[in-house]
């Protein structure tokens, strides 16, 4: 019993050829390991890559961030210049502005916060500054202070103010950061971006200085709140569909951010030629490989199907072909196989046909010979009955003495000539056996008064010879009791013989006589008569294996019925 | 059976590599897949005004403003799971650059123009707004010349010349009547409208334009007529610094100022000098939503929001606002006049048939270093 799942997956197997599966399953193998090792191996060096960007760019990021704070500290150096008592005037001030010419003017202020002189022609002295962010800062807490950016007033470009406080005041000077983008865009730069930007995200100095007199922002770029509390760090961010790797270092004073800002298409400019190349050796792996198992799969294919032509040969009876197999070495034991058994096969038909021949020649001769013994035994009969007649001669009552008997013998006689006349010595067609016998019976009849009609139907049924003789003799014994009894007195109506025989579905012949005579004379019971005939019926029935039955009138009406062994319908 | 079978075989025969075949397909099938899977559908939103040059101010304010509000918008899920995209364009404070820069956007295929913070950069760039049906929406233009024009041209912020009248009323309301008048030469149209308010109701006794502050020295020691309160129409730290010079110089009388100068940078710059300094204006900072806008917007950016950020900020909702309401098949514009009124961080805005929008003043003065509202205009 083949389970449900078994024969589904039998079904599935049978709608897939082996080659085909073998070639998908070693495609797809192939091209999932390359993947996988590509994967590995792209991931591993995106790492390394990665790793030395981060260091190169925090290196470079921490540089310039310690070299923007040395600077910033030369300019605090100078406005504190500014405080001491040689400096402490107009003339003073503008020589450390000559110094340090990236101020946009200087000023110094009391502690009120009115300017007492300033290097700007446009402010006046006594200007009240006691609300600007840089003096409340330096005065509340007496540090150097370094402003948030803003766009100067004056040059409209990015400025910070650095205070200082120092006796008698604050020492403010206004700082114009155009010279940190100078400074930027001097540094040797391939694919990435330097740019400085404040302590409220804004860029005070850029390599694309348009970013910085833009007042752009990186205020709301996600890295930006992270930085904003770090000395220094990196993260990967994407802005305006283009990845970036941004790495910071903050300057110390001032509290601004060293950004350097590349993008990732440059740091993995390697990966990804790598990639494109190990995406061109899959593709030119993978084309290989179907190819080669397109070739494998077709000689595979070419083996097999040489082996089903040969065995085709075979299950067609061609035994004079050989086959030359040259394919592969693992189909060379099954095309031996193959060849050993279309070997053995060709010898033990050879063997059949010689043993067929021999057995269809023995049959015959028994055939022969058994058709002679029925010829013998008909004749042997036919002796009997012509020695009965001779010995009853001209005597009447010997006659009627012998008469049964030789119908019977005669009855026996006739299946042994069908017999040897029939081309089948096994099986006699019980209808025709039949037909002769009544046919026979009312020929002898002939020179009685009355000649019955005979109403008979009869259905061809092959049998053996030990069913048909008690059942020839059972006809003989009815049909004979039936002429000479019921026919014998002279009445108006017509005398009418029947005689039915059929097969049904389960194997059982009934037998059907009956006449229109008188019937059975009353309380007449076949099993306690002594008369021969009747004696022989009941006999022969019970041989058969059948039961009899007598039907009510009018007339004597027999039903016998019995197993039809070995039985078949005959020819229609 | 036998026969079945090898019918079956001669079928496999010409099935051969079809399964292969199949694993290659699905393979480029699943690459094309991968490939074709990009983010579409965004709205594409224009921001054009000065960052760089004599204007950068608001300008910069606006766009940080600006750039706030679509990352929150795009957080909330943007329009109808529609994505904003804002391009930003710099005027660079030079009226020519104003036509390129909208004509860049139109190409970009923005849905509109956020900006343009003057009037003359509107004035310039109205012709082409109108040619191309591309609305733009000003946050801070305020030339009585801008209203009440049927096109394609939108403001959240009123006219002032409804300042100039209502500053002019408070002056007249103290028994002033003659007054010196300061004011810019780089922002006419503002100017114009604003001393069109002013003249209704006062005496100007003199009107001293200029372009340069150093100009200005030199030319009030010319100025002869008798003057009882001065008036500075100028930015923020113009108007600060003018005060100072002011001062400096022995001008000791009542000061008034636009709205314009209505920033933290008045007092910076003004010092004590902007002392008792009285202006109009339309945003009342001590409302709950720009107190909440500013808290933000100080986390992020590291400073107050000016006033360009705040309405900036209220033009976006505007917008936005018109871009939720708009149908399938109707123009943002005509989305843009159905909305007739919305609550800006601001305040309640009412916009009329001609998306000018109709909003409360303010009295405000400076006050120990502070800027305080006195009061709404008219109480």
């Amino acid at each position: 019993m083949i389970s449900p799942t078994k024969r589904a997956f039998g079904g599935l197997q049978s709608r897939i050829r082996a080659t085909s599966l073998l070639g998908s399953i070693l495609i797809a193998f192939s091209v999932l390991s390359i993947s996988v090792i590509s994967y590995v191996l792209l991931h591993m060096v995106q790492l390394e890559l990665r790793r030395e960007a981060t260091t190169r760019n925090t290196v470079l990021a921490s540089t310039i961030a310690h070299e923007i704070a040395m600077t910033l500290e030369g300019y605090t150096r100078g406005l504190t210049l500014v405080g001491s008592e040689p400096f402490l005037s107009r003339t003073g001030m503008a020589a450390v502005k000559d110094i340090y010419s990236a101020f946009e003017y200087i000023e110094f202020s009391n502690p009120a916060g009115r300017i007492q002189f300033t290097t700007d022609s446009a402010t006046r002295d006594f200007f009240d500054i006691s609300k600007r962010e840089y003096y409340i800062q330096t005065n509340a807490k007496h540090v150097t202070y370094v402003s948030d950016s803003f766009i100067s007033e004056r040059t409209y470009q990015p400025t910070a103010v650095i205070a200082v406080p120092v006796p008698g005041g604050i020492v403010a000077g206004h700082l114009n950061l155009q010279a940190l983008t100078d400074y930027i865009t001097g540094i040797e730069r391939n694919d990435f971006e330097i740019s400085v930007v404040d302590r409220t995200g804004y860029y005070i100095a850029h390599s694309r200085s348009d970013m910085v007199y833009r007042r752009e922002t990186v205020a709301l770029e996600p890295w930006y709140s992270y930085a904003r509390d770090s000395y220094s760090g990196s993260r990967f961010n994407r802005k305006n569909n283009t990845e970036y790797f941004t790495c910071w270092a903050n300057v110390n004073k001032g509290n601004w951010l060293v950004v350097i800002n590349q993008t990732t298409g440059s740091i993995f400019k390697s990966a990804d030629r790598l990639r494109r190349s190990a995406i061109g050796i899959t593709l030119v792996f993978v084309f290989l490989s179907v190819a080669m198992i397109i070739v494998i799969i077709r000689l595979v294919s070419r083996d097999i199907n040489a082996l089903v032509r040969y065995s085709r040969q075979m299950i067609d009876g061609k035994y004079d072909i050989s086959l030359h197999f040259e394919g592969f070495a693992d189909l060379m034991p099954l095309a031996q196989n193959f060849e050993e058994m279309f070997a053995a096969v060709r010898s033990r038909e050879e063997n059949l046909l010689q043993n067929e021949s021999l057995i269809s020649a023995n049959l015959r001769e028994k055939e022969v010979l058994l058709k002679e013994i029925h010829h013998r035994v008909k004749n042997n009969l036919q002796l009997v009955i012509s020695l009965l007649s001779l010995k009853a001669g001209a005597d009447d009552t010997l006659q009627a003495q012998f008469a049964d008997s030789i119908d019977r013998i005669r009855v026996m006689s006739m299946i042994h000539e069908m017999l040897y006349r029939s081309e089948d010595l096994a099986q006699i067609d019980l209808a025709e056996y039949m037909r002769i016998i009544t046919e026979k019976l009312l020929d002898n009849f002939t020179h009685e008064e009355r000649i019955p009609a005979l109403s008979i139907n009869l259905q061809s049924i092959n049998v053996d010879i030990d069913t048909a003789i008690p059942c020839g003799l059972i006809i003989n014994e009815l049909l004979t009791n039936s002429l000479k009894y019921a026919f014998t007195y002279s009445e108006a109506t017509k005398a009418l013989l029947t005689v039915q025989l059929s097969l049904d579905s389960h194997n059982s012949i009934s037998l059907f006589i009956s006449d229109n005579g008188p019937g059975l004379p009353p309380g007449f019971d076949p099993t306690t008569t002594d008369t021969l005939g009747m004696q022989l019926v009941l006999s022969l029935v019970d041989q058969l294996g059948g039961a009899w039955k007598i039907l009510p009138g009018p007339g004597t009406v027999w039903l016998i019925t019995f197993p039809g062994r070995q039985a078949s319908i005959g020819k229609l | 059976m036998r026969h079945t079978r090898i019918k079956n075989a001669a079928n496999m025969v010409q099935v051969r590599f079809r399964i292969p075949q199949v694993i290659l397909l699905l393979m480029v099938g699943v690459m094309l897949l991968t490939l074709s899977c990009r983010q579409t559908g965004t709205i594409a939103v224009g921001f054009a005004a000065s960052l760089s040059g004599k204007d950068y101010m608001l300008g910069v304010d606006g766009r940080n403003a600006v750039e706030l509000f679509i990352r929150e918008a795009n957080q909330q899920g943007g329009i109808q799971g529609k994505q904003l995209q804002l391009l930003i364009r710099d005027l660079e404070s030079d009226l020519t650059k104003v036509i390129p820069a909208d004509t860049n956007l139109q190409e970009q295929g923005v849905v509109a123009i956020v900006g343009h913070f003057t009037s003359a950069e509107v004035e310039t760039a109205l012709p082409f707004i109108n040619h191309k049906e591309l609305p733009l929406i000003s946050p801070a233009a305020t030339s009585e010349s801008l209203s009440d024009k049927n096109d394609f041209f939108f403001r959240t912020i009123m006219s002032s010349r409804d300042d100039g009248s209502v500053l002019a009323n408070h002056i007249r309301s103290r028994d002033l009547q003659r007054i010196l008048v300061i004011a810019t030469a780089l922002n006419p149209a503002y100017v114009t409208t604003y001393l069109d308010g002013l003249s209704k109701e006062l005496e100007i006794a003199e009107f001293l334009e200029y372009t340069q502050l150093n100009d200005i020295d030199s030319r009030l020691s010319r100025i002869t007529a008798e003057v009882e309160a001065i008036c500075i129409i100028a930015s923020s730290i113009d108007t600060g610094t003018i005060a100072q010079l002011l001062r400096s110089k022995g001008w000791l009388q009542p000061l008034y100022a636009s709205g314009w100068a209505g920033n933290n940078d008045l007092i910076h710059y003004g010092g004590t000098a902007v002392e008792g300094l009285i202006f109009v204006h339309q945003i009342n900072p001590d409302l709950p939503e720009i107190r909440e806008f500013s808290d933000k917007y100080s986390k992020i950016y590291g400073s107050l929001p000016g006033f360009g950020a705040i309405e900036a900020w209220d033009s976006m909702l505007y917008l936005y606002t018109a871009l939720k309401i708009q149908k399938r098949s109707e123009s943002l514009a005509s989305a843009l006049r159905r909305v007739h009124e919305f609550r800006g961080i601001s305040g309640n805005i009412v916009m009329n048939s001609f998306g000018d929008a109709k909003r409360q003043l303010y009295i405000k003065t400076v006050q120990d270093g502070s800027i305080v509202t006195k009061g709404l205009a008219g109480d």
